[in-house]
């Protein structure tokens, strides 16, 4: 439940408005985003049925684009001689995701989740767009699911092939002196060393191609998201760059305060 | 006692000479020597060497005329199958007769049970690891690798750059680029084994065959010369003649070139030298 609420834009926005309501810079900024919020839904409700239907159509293309990405990959992609097993087992593993998300974005495709989403529009603009990165997370975790199976595998083959580039020349990483030491292998473990770095060394450019390829899908979303967050958090920069910038440039109202202050004791005297 | 005219090489007694003072010149330059590590061949031994490093030569060139043959479908498989014969008892009569300390039968049976089923399970993935990649670029990339096992092989001769697991990698790196070609799977695994072999226990077994058995040595080099040629000419009648005026040079112009330059040889050692710790005898 703490990670929950730690990792959820919308439960944590909610609360820090909560905190907030008091001061009444903030809620000149609750009340223009409200506002916003109320123009956009009069503009939205007409078009109800047809933003629907577009959203789940938007939805079948990304993964359409996706298996056309990895279709691409399947063959040979800006003439790179990738290893055909490889790329075969790599393409039909992260279809197959594909397939997964699919099917589990299936059972999303209801009226009730779509409302549930539109409702939110009643705590404004910023809550709306809190709800929508919510769900874009959701959206997206193949992405992530992608670019981390990607990564993993890359580097579990680079760093093997570190260690057996060290040992087809006969050296090997003494830790308990912090140094390369040479060692002296017998036939079986050279010809194995050989074999596996030969063959690592062949396959490490398909798996590479595939890990250039995610990470850039990755960061796509990313942008995205960051572009979201930016709107579920709007009244609170904006809140928090008034405050740096009046903290900042603040004498004018200190003066105020001060002099105010100087009323009331008159007042009192 | 009788006190000495001249100057001694001892600290102990006051002489009348400087501190630096070593003898004079006569003294000095008596003790210079040349040549004091050089080892002095004949033109007959130089020629034995030079077979040792061919004898390797047409080795390998054999590994990639019978990688070709078995690829074109010149020979059959059941050549393949008679070299793989031969590489499993020349390694028998390698490990019965040619080890110092001969190992137990045990041990020799696990060394071989251990390759072959390994060998039998990177077989599929060799054989389809650089399908994607160009023919001459895979042929190119193993003569060069197979070059570079040859810079590290040993000779029988101590050398720095010898260097057995750099020889026996880039030797079984060679053999395994080259066997994405093949169709099938028991040519594949038959032909990684005979490069293993011959790259792993080949410089052991003709080291101790070329010193133990110089003529019978001398003969199945001439024989596997003439052979390794004569298989060449198949190809490229071009390349034969390149390989035999190759094995010309080698074996006789190169030794020649040895002798004639020995005799310019002149390394000084003297007083003037660092100084080393002697060598202890044990």
């Amino acid at each position: 439940m703490d990670k929950i609420t730690k990792n959820v834009v919308l439960i944590r926005t909610l609360e820090a408005k909560i905190l907030l309501v008091r001061t009444f810079s903030f809620t000149r900024l609750l009340l223009l985003d409200v506002a916003f919020s109320i123009y956009l839904w009069n503009i939205w409700t007409p078009n109800w049925e047809w933003t629907v239907n577009e959203f789940w159509d938007q939805t079948g293309n990304v993964a359409d684009n996706l298996n056309g990405t990895i279709t691409w990959l399947r063959s040979n992609p800006a003439g790179l001689k990738l290893n055909t097993p490889v790329n075969e087992t790599l393409a039909w593993f992260f279809t197959y995701h594909i397939y997964l998300w699919t099917t589990f974005i299936g059972f999303l495709r209801s009226d009730a989740f779509f409302r549930f989403i539109a409702y939110s529009l009643i705590g404004g603009i910023s809550t709306f767009s809190a709800m929508v990165y919510d769900f874009s997370q959701i959206f997206f975790l193949h992405f992530n699911c992608f670019d981390a199976y990607a990564t993993k595998l890359c580097y579990l083959c680079y760093y093997t092939l570190t260690v057996l580039w060290s040992l087809v020349r006969g050296k090997k990483w003494n830790p308990l002196r912090e140094r390369k030491d040479t060692v002296i292998l017998d036939t079986r473990q050279q010809f194995l060393a050989t074999s596996l770095f030969v063959i690592l060394l062949f396959i490490l450019p398909t798996i590479f191609v595939y890990f250039v390829v995610f990470r850039c899908l990755r960061l796509a979303v990313s942008a995205l998201q960051t572009v979201l967050y930016f709107f579920a958090t709007w009244p609170f920069q904006l809140f928090a760059l008034e405050k740096h910038l009046a903290e900042k440039y603040g004498k004018p109202a200190d003066a105020q305060n001060e002099a105010l202050a100087e009323k009331k004791t008159k007042s009192q005297n | 006692m009788a006190t000495p005219t001249g100057w001694q090489k001892i600290l102990y007694r006051k002489q009348p000479f400087p501190d630096n003072y070593s003898g004079g010149d006569a003294q000095f330059l008596k003790e210079l020597r040349k040549n004091v590590s050089v080892v002095h061949y004949d033109y007959k031994s130089a020629v034995f060497g030079c077979m040792n490093f061919l004898t390797h030569l047409d080795m390998i060139t054999m590994y990639f005329v019978l990688f070709l043959n078995i690829l074109h479908s010149n020979w059959s498989i059941n050549i393949l199958y008679s070299v793989f014969s031969l590489t499993i008892v020349l390694y028998l009569f390698f490990c019965k007769f040619l080890i110092p300390n001969p190992a137990n039968a045990k041990e020799h049976a696990r060394t071989i049970f251990t390759l072959f089923i390994f060998a039998y399970a990177f077989t599929p993935v060799i054989r389809t690891l650089t399908t994607s990649i160009s023919t001459d670029t895979i042929y190119s990339t193993s003569i060069i690798t197979a070059i570079f096992s040859c810079f590290f092989h040993d000779y029988g001769v101590k050398a720095p750059v010898v260097s057995y697991p750099t020889s026996v990698s880039t030797g079984l790196s060679s053999a395994i680029f080259l066997l994405s070609r093949l169709e099938g799977d028991t040519p594949t695994l038959l032909l990684l084994v005979v490069a293993f072999t011959l790259h792993a226990y080949g410089a052991e077994f003709r080291n101790r065959i070329f010193h133990v058995y110089p003529c019978l040595s001398s003969t199945i080099f001439c024989f596997l010369s003439l052979f390794s040629i004569y298989c060449i000419s198949d190809f490229s009648l071009e390349l034969s003649i390149c390989f035999a005026l190759l094995h010309i040079f080698i074996l006789f112009i190169c030794p020649l070139i040895l002798i004639l330059k020995q005799t310019g040889k002149c390394t000084i050692h003297g007083p003037w030298d660092e100084a080393v710790p002697l060598k202890s005898n044990t």
